[in-house]
């Protein structure tokens, strides 16, 4: 039986096309790619060598242990000291001169500002109720329960 | 950074009503999102019309056979750039292709796109278009010469054999596009409904919404498209075919509505946790897509202007008054709900991709999606993703269904739509 021209001219197409796929798969396709998993593996030394921003909490403890004992007695405990501070590894680096940022009010806002949606025992606030001035004046956010030492002295007297 | 953040959170919240996650805010699958699902649907729909005429034999749309097709190819070459703008390098778009992930559904309608493209509209496209190159390529002087002659792929036998094997092939490739259409624009329903995290879009009735819809929008494009190009080249539309067209939009419409209905009763009469933000979503944030303009413009209306138009062709209305509705009328009517059906079917693309992203996961709470006029992912943009295939559509209607056959190349019948009928 003859198979029909265009069945002919067509194959060779698929092939010419299939052939072409196959090639550029095998230059276009990284060297290491697959070693390790979906990916390519050479991608991992290259992410370690990426400089760091974030330092992690434990190495705030090796400098400022009063605050981080305060911190772990209160109830923000779970947090990040880099979540309300930002990334902290320049900071780390170079303690004198590049300085973390110090978080306002409406960075307590962001948690604790009246929301109907969240539930009734997560302390919340009107702002245009309670807010006079910032949260620092009566709240330490590193531990919220205590009260700033100038506001308890001025309440003893 | 911190300053960021805040940044971000002033600009956002106020966007923001009720509890609503973090990652929730912004609304991540933008219009862009909208259009490629919108766009498949067209491809998808357009092959299936013409697929009435090869495998169903509806002679009648012969007229608008190669139109359709035309149509299907020039949207699906516009399909993936949505998709590619969307991603924001487009340029990285041929590794998915390189290192193909055969467990990521997304990965894989890559070769659902290329087997759609290849196996499925470009050879039926070859087959039913071989005779016509082989007759223009040796009328054709310049370039458009070559083009015709590389496209026969050196093929140039007109025997009487070789034709027949040609409508043969044609058809046999027919047979297998449906379900290749079925399964390109089941599969995008398919990437929405398996997401299960998502009460909207987690749903088995969503692969057959978007299938069902994408028909509608494709006849509906067809329809459209048949009339304008009538128009500009001042030729008589064959009443025929339109009519046929409008019969399987009425037939299409009517059953996408009907499905839709029953997607939307089945969630109201189960009443899951998420229904009642789903109902506030849909009487609040989507009422001007969803009941205004997908189900009344985009639904309704069409069906009532289509059903009473349709029944006037019916044998019990001429008997009672003796005449049926005037071409004219009848045109006008068709070109009204074909366009009231392609914007109705966007916005159920719209009110599917940025509706279900408006709401929380938590079910407590709502975000706004703001688009932007500029940028890559704004109105500018989609606009040009939505021209673009009628652009490369006239690029091809003039290339491949010339109004007059190149002289010395003998005309067809598929060739000369309006001309034939007239």
């Amino acid at each position: 039986m003859k198979v029909p021209p265009q069945i002919v001219r067509l194959l060779i197409v698929t092939v010419v096309l299939v052939g072409s796929y196959f090639v550029a798969k095998s230059l276009l396709t990284p060297p290491t790619f697959g070693e390790l998993g979906w990916y390519r593996a050479a991608a991992l030394e290259e992410l370690a060598q990426h400089k760091l921003t974030y330092a992690g909490k434990q190495e705030c403890e090796v400098c400022h242990d009063d605050i981080w004992q305060m911190f772990h007695a209160g109830k923000h405990q779970t947090l990040s000291c880099e979540g309300c501070h930002g990334p902290a590894m320049r900071h780390v680096d170079d303690p004198e001169n590049e300085h973390l940022l110090k978080p306002g009010s409406d960075q307590c806002l962001r948690c604790h500002q009246q929301n109907p949606s969240r539930p009734d025992w997560y302390t919340q606030i009107d702002p245009e109720e309670h807010l006079e001035g910032e949260c620092i004046e009566c709240h330490i956010p590193h531990n919220p329960t205590e009260m700033p030492e100038e506001e308890e002295a001025s309440s003893e007297q | 950074m911190t300053n960021e953040v805040l940044q971000t959170a002033a600009q956002t919240l106020p966007h923001v009503s009720g509890y609503v996650y973090p990652n929730e805010q912004n609304v991540v699958w933008s219009v862009l999102i909208v259009l490629y699902p919108y766009i498949t649907g067209l491809v998808a729909g357009a092959f299936i019309l013409a697929s009435l005429v090869r495998v169903f034999r509806v002679t009648s749309l012969e007229p608008a056979y190669r139109l359709c097709l035309l149509t299907s190819l020039a949207f699906l070459l516009g399909a993936p750039l949505p998709l590619l703008f969307h991603l924001g390098h487009p340029e990285r778009c041929y590794e998915a292709m390189m290192t193909p992930h055969m467990t990521s559904p997304m990965a894989m309608f890559g070769f659902v796109y290329a087997w759609y493209l290849m196996v499925v509209l470009l050879l039926e496209l070859w087959f039913d278009y071989r005779r016509d190159f082989v007759k223009w390529g040796r009328v054709t002087p310049g370039w458009k010469g070559w083009m015709y002659r590389i496209f026969t792929l050196g093929v140039t036998d007109l025997s009487e054999k070789a034709l027949h094997f040609d409508h043969q092939a044609s058809k046999v490739i027919t047979v297998i596009g449906i379900p290749s259409a079925i399964l390109l624009h089941g599969y995008v329903g398919f990437i929405f409904g398996s997401i299960k995290a998502n009460p909207l879009w987690g749903n088995v009735l969503m692969p057959i919404i978007f299938i069902l819809s994408a028909i509608v929008s494709g006849v509906a494009l067809c329809l459209f498209m048949y009339m304008v190009l009538c128009w500009i080249r001042r030729q008589p539309v064959d009443m025929a075919c339109l009519d046929s067209m409008a019969r399987a939009l009425f037939a299409a419409l009517l059953v996408a509505a009907a499905v839709e209905g029953l997607d939307w009763f089945h969630r109201i009469y189960e009443a899951e946790e998420s229904i009642a933000i789903l109902k506030q979503l849909a009487v609040g944030k989507l009422f001007n897509t969803l009941i205004i303009t997908q189900a009344i413009l985009g639904a309704l209306l069409p069906l009532l202007l289509l059903g009473f138009t349709l029944l006037s062709l019916t044998s019990f209305f001429r008997h009672r008054f003796a005449h049926e509705l005037f071409p004219v009328v009848r045109r006008r009517i068709y070109f009204l709900s074909s366009v009231l059906v392609l914007i109705g079917v966007l916005a159920m693309r719209w009110n599917v991709v940025i509706g279900g992203q408006l709401f929380s996961k938590s079910l407590r709470g709502f975000t706004t999606y703001m688009m932007e006029l500029g940028g890559h992912e704004g109105w500018g943009m989609a606009v040009v993703l939505l021209i673009f295939p009628f652009v490369l559509l006239a690029v091809f209607i003039r290339l491949f269904l010339p109004e007059k056959p190149p002289a010395g190349g003998a005309p067809t019948e598929q060739s000369r739509p309006a001309e034939a009928a007239a």
